[in-house]
């Protein structure tokens, strides 16, 4: 028992040894041997280990279902994060990002919109109507009625059809009763009878602002009908443009300068300041909200260019000559200037007069910590371009790299071949093959190790390597199988030292294929990737290189038969 | 199956559907939670959303129709009403209306007739009515729902839809089982099926492979887990510090900055919290020295900053920097103050302690003696000597020697309020052996697993004394995964059975869960590929809230 503070991992069984290398992928269970799909393997089967007892398959296949199986899986997205062993991570690192589950889509969603818009367009239709009734008998009190008191009083009783007076004992309004003395009056928009208190005056502006709404109003108008349009082409569209033409209607009777004042109810009265609210509600864009969407908007430009810049900049350090020197430095100046306009629009919003709401001065600090945040992530990050000297001479040391690195890789297969020759013997007896997977760290003393494969010790992606994946998780390899290569690497380890193939790393082919095979494997995948990276030369000379590698091991095969 | 991915979704798809340009996003006490354990406000920032309202907060919101309203609140008869009110005088330009759950029809109506300005453009349901503590592990922040050791009936309304939500967040429409030993169990196993087949047309969710299983479990089967020292990152900043909504108040701890008073501890945004949550204190330790390594190699490259090429490494890896030193000094400070408390308190000892009584292998005898010895201890605080005798309470609860009295003496003499000294008795009515369905303490086996555990254990020594217990819920979810968990204990409701293994599974402990348990899930989920099991509770409980809970359970 330890008695120190808890160190260990939480899980008890550690994997011995022997459990630590879980393979993927269509490996025959009697001699480990990978085949590449289901149908090989099954052929394979057949063929090789018909004879071989039932009794043993039947007892690997619990194995191979436990351990192999999670390839064959339904779901095989869950491989490759699923962290290789349940319980030993390495590293302590018991992160929740190794389970990753199936992709996911959005939850469940119920809209209520078409059911709330329907009741409440109802509802609004009504009011809608009843309130244009009002205003066009409001535009005739005022525009249109004889000036003269009697004929006028008989015009004001038609036109609402006012109610008799001795229907009506009760204010509607108040409540209260009419007594003796109180007056009763008219609302001349309805013609309802209502008290002294409850009847309101409708003032000049009041009215003129409903009946005549020129100038200014008039656009206002019109921004109603294109906002309305905008937003539900339904019925809403119906009624704005109704409300337009009458606006249009009036304004064309436009003489102005009447000082009635037209006596109304409480009920009318509302529906009024509601329709007038309405036209308030019209509002123009404020300068804050324009700063904010340019701010927004060069935001969203500069996202779309910077990983592109950032490409072209790496490559470039890099010596390769994918991207013109000048496009970069054009995409450059267009991103400094999406900046400065962030910038800019930023310290524009800083500058906006003082205002005495503290939302606003909320809202102010909010678009512009946008702004900054958004600048200090991007500027400071972003890659500086090499001068054209120095970018050539990138290119030209690149070039050389690239020369030696051949040279160094014929040599280093030349090596190989002479060594297959002598070793080739040893390597065909399943039985030694199958003991191979127990020890991972074979690999490293593989005369097919990666520093010689590449053939250059001076390959910068050997430290990359150890350093992200190996030292974290050693058996990382088996899951990235299948995976192809990761595009990202050339670039990060090309910026110093020009293109070179990613390693194919010697535990990710099946080591119990003859060496040549896996030899041609490996250059099969460097070609691959060349070709991916756009580097033709290295294709030709690969290419080559895998010609005389096919012949050599049919000539090898040949000799053995 | 990844609960705050879900809410994530739900967010960003309100927040894209209203479009380009100012937005106030307007929440209740609830929501503001759900939101802010799974978004930076950072994050929000760049979507344009500016400013963050509170719908219960008062009237005193001012005017601003340049804003776009995005309003996601629970569907509450308050909020309604206070949205009626809202659209009737209408401050924002335009509202788009996110309930988080099912809402009555009625409501919509009653809405729809406020609208009289037309400013809504949207309204919806998005169900994610649940705070996503992280992927597998979700919490309703519900406490004190016994009464009587019934439901409180607002509360089971409550759990019921915010249980109902995640699986509707999620799609699934499982199976339910429930712990028989629990009338509260079966009682919101119920609802939620009725709920089910009311809203029949919504649950229809066509799954390929076996139906999901909804396990509902009651923390009164397991008393322990909630009342043993931690040694988990996360369950050790919960224990001692306590964690509400991602945040950890560092208040308390003596000389303490002003900006390190309350750190947010969020798998989102932090890496090093994201990787470390489940490391046991050790290991903790060690990450951090590199972590701190890592900075003060940074920090020396800056601090020399002399020709082009440092400035340009320190402008290459200023964004990255920033991070890291943000990180180390939050993480540092938390760090710091759990060995401080460590130290401080015995700890060490006390859980030993604490583990040796719950693997069941410590006599009477052995045990009185030492906890005497511990209790008397005057480093050791009142709360841990109440919980080593509450766990003494539920270990010998059946030994003629137990001795009630001396503790209850010693306790008081500790200085602890009478108010729980009433605590042993209240917790032996709560989660005594009367109650249980397994023994919690193994002296008969449990499962096939527990008893090969054990076996192990007698055979390879116990790698580790401080975290050997391993609590029940791992227990039951491994043999539900098996598909061995028993019928009788764990009925199927509805008679509907499950022939095969199930692959989705939903952990609900009434009462609350415990991080222990959300990490004992986590390691099933690692250990079972083909499976994904969410855990949840009506809230996560360390020893204190747990105390309270269970002080107000029996309370007439």
């Amino acid at each position: 028992m330890s008695r120190s503070v808890p160190r260990s991992s939480l899980t008890p069984q550690r994997p011995t040894a022997a459990e630590v290398v879980v393979r993927e992928g269509f490996i025959c269970p009697i001699c480990m041997q990978d085949l590449g799909t289901i149908d090989e393997l099954q052929e394979h089967f057949e063929r090789d280990h018909t004879e071989e007892d039932k009794s043993i398959l039947q007892q690997l296949k619990g194995m191979l279902l436990k351990k192999v199986g999670r390839s064959t899986s339904p779901t095989p997205e869950r491989r490759n994060g699923g962290g290789g062993l349940s319980d030993d991570e390495g590293g302590g690192f018991h992160n929740d990002q190794l389970i990753t589950w199936d992709p996911q889509d959005d939850g469940d969603v119920t809209s209520h919109t078409e059911y709330f818009r329907k009741i409440r367009d109802n509802r609004m239709e009504r009011f809608m109507v009843e309130t244009n009734k009002l205003i066009i008998r409001l535009d005739k009190l005022v525009h249109e009625a004889p000036s003269d008191p009697r004929q006028r009083a008989v015009f004001e009783k038609h036109l609402a059809s006012w109610v008799p007076d001795h229907d009506v004992p009760v204010c509607p309004g108040c409540g209260k009763t009419f007594k003796r003395f109180m007056r009763k009056h008219h609302c001349r928009l309805c013609g309802c009878v209502i008290c002294t208190e409850c009847s309101r005056f409708l003032d000049e502006a009041f009215v003129e602002r409903l009946t005549n709404p020129v100038g200014a109003a008039l656009s206002r108008s019109d921004d109603s009908s294109r906002r309305g349009s905008d937003t539900k082409p339904g019925p809403g569209m119906k009624r704005s443009n109704s409300s337009e033409s009458l606006m249009s209607i009036m304004a064309s009777m436009g003489s102005k300068d009447k000082e009635q004042v037209v006596r109304a109810c409480e009920i009318c009265r509302g529906l009024l300041d509601r329709r007038l609210k309405q036209m308030d509600e019209k509002y123009e864009k404020t300068e804050l909200e324009e700063l904010n969407e340019r701010i927004v908007f060069a935001i969203s430009d500069a996202e779309n260019l910077y990983p592109g810049y950032q490409e072209m900049a790496a490559s470039l350090h890099a010596g390769e000559t994918n991207f013109q020197l000048q496009q970069a430095v054009e995409l450059r100046n267009q991103l400094m200037r999406l900046f400065d306009t962030v910038d800019l629009f930023g310290k524009r919003v800083a500058a906006l007069p003082e205002t005495t709401s503290p939302v606003e001065q909320k809202l102010r600090s909010k678009i512009r910590m946008n702004a900054m945040d958004f600048l200090k992530s991007h500027v400071l990050s972003m890659s500086v371009l090499p001068s054209p000297e120095k970018c050539e001479e990138l290119q030209r040391t690149r070039r050389e790299e690239i020369k030696r690195n051949m040279a160094a890789k014929r040599a280093a297969d030349d090596e190989r071949k002479r060594q297959l020759l002598s070793r080739n013997n040893h390597h065909d007896s399943p039985l030694s093959a199958r003991k191979k997977p127990d020890k991972p760290k074979t690999a490293s003393k593989n005369p097919f190790d990666r520093s010689t494969q590449k053939g250059s010790s001076s390959n910068p992606f050997e430290e990359d390597e150890s350093d992200n994946d190996d030292s974290l998780n050693p058996f990382a390899a088996d899951d990235d199988e299948e995976v192809p290569p990761k595009t990202k690497r050339p670039e990060t380890a090309g910026r110093q030292n020009g293109w070179a193939a990613e390693p194919v790393r010697a535990d990710e082919l099946d080591q119990d294929d003859d060496p040549v095979l896996q030899q041609i494997e490996i250059v099969k995948k460097t070609i691959e990737q060349a070709k991916r990276a756009g580097r033709m030369d290295e294709v030709l000379s690969l290419s080559q290189n895998l010609s005389d590698l096919t012949l050599f091991y049919k000539q090898q095969v040949l000799q053995q038969l | 199956m990844d609960l705050l991915l879900a809410v994530r979704l739900y967010i960003n798809k309100m927040i894209d559907e209203s479009g380009p340009g100012m937005k106030v996003l307007l929440m209740d006490k609830e929501t503001i939670s759900i939101v802010s354990v799974v978004y930076a406000q950072s994050e929000v920032l760049r979507k344009e959303v500016y400013l963050f309202e509170r719908i219960d907060g008062g009237g005193n919101r001012e005017i601003m129709k340049h804003l776009k309203c995005i309003c996601f609140v629970r569907p509450t008869r308050d909020n309604v009403d206070n949205l009626c009110h809202e659209l009737k005088f209408p401050k924002y330009g335009s509202y788009y209306i996110y309930f988080s759950n099912i809402i009555p029809k009625t409501d919509i109506k009653q809405l729809a007739e406020c609208d009289e300005q037309e400013v809504v453009k949207e309204i919806q349901e998005f169900y994610a009515d649940y705070l996503a503590v992280s992927a597998h592990v979700f919490s309703l922040n519900i406490t004190n729902i016994y009464h009587e050791f019934n439901w409180v009936p607002e509360t089971l309304n409550r759990v019921m839809q915010g249980l109902s939500s995640t699986l509707l967040a999620l799609k699934k429409a499982p199976l339910i089982r429930y712990q028989n030993s629990s009338e509260m169990a079966h009682r919101l196993a119920e609802r939620i099926r009725q709920l089910m087949a009311k809203e029949s047309s919504l649950f229809d969710f066509r799954t390929a492979g076996p139906q999901p299983v909804l396990l509902i479990l009651d923390r009164r089967e397991d008393s322990v887990s909630p009342l043993l020292n931690q040694w988990t990152y996360q369950a050790m900043v919960h224990e001692l510090l306590g964690i509400q909504t991602n945040r950890v108040s560092l208040a308390d701890v003596p000389n303490i900055a002003r900006e390190m008073q309350e750190v947010v501890l969020s798998t989102e945004q932090d890496e090093f919290y994201a990787a470390n949550r489940y490391a046991n204190f050790g290991e903790i330790a060690t990450s951090i020295k590199q972590l701190m390594e890592e900075y003060q190699t940074k920090a020396k490259m800056h601090t020399k900053v002399e020709s082009i090429a440092d400035m340009k490494t320190f402008i290459e890896s200023y964004p990255q920097f920033k991070k890291i030193s943000g990180a180390v000094s939050k993480h540092v400070t938390v760090i710091g103050e759990l060995s401080r408390l460590v130290a401080q308190n015995e700890l060490l000892q006390i859980s030993e302690l604490e583990q040796e009584i719950v693997a069941g292998q410590l006599d009477h005898g052995d045990c009185f003696q030492r906890m005497r010895q511990l209790i008397a201890n005057p480093k050791v605080t009142s709360l841990d000597a109440l919980r080593l005798v509450l766990l003494y309470t539920l270990r010998f609860e059946k030994d003629p020697n137990r001795d009630s009295h001396t503790f209850a003496e010693m306790l008081r003499k500790k200085g602890l309020p009478e108010r729980w000294l009433q605590l042993p008795d209240k917790l032996a009515r709560f989660g005594g052996s009367r109650f249980r369905l397994t023994d919690l303490f193994h002296s008969e086996t449990v499962s096939a697993d527990a008893f090969m555990r054990r076996l192990t254990k007698g055979i390879r020594g116990v790698e580790n004394i401080y975290t050997q217990h391993v609590p029940l819920v791992k227990d039951l979810v491994d043999q539900l995964i098996k598909n061995r968990l028993k019928e009788p204990a764990y009925p199927y409701l509805g008679g509907v059975e499950l022939k095969e293994r199930p692959q989705d599974i939903f952990v609900f402990v009434l009462g609350g869960m415990t991080y222990e348990e959300g990490y004992a899930i986590h390691e099933l989920n690692k250990a079972n590929p083909s499976c994904r099991v969410c855990i949840g509770g009506t809230t996560i409980h360390n020893a204190k809230s747990f105390l309270e809970e269970l002080w107000n359970a029996d309370q007439p």
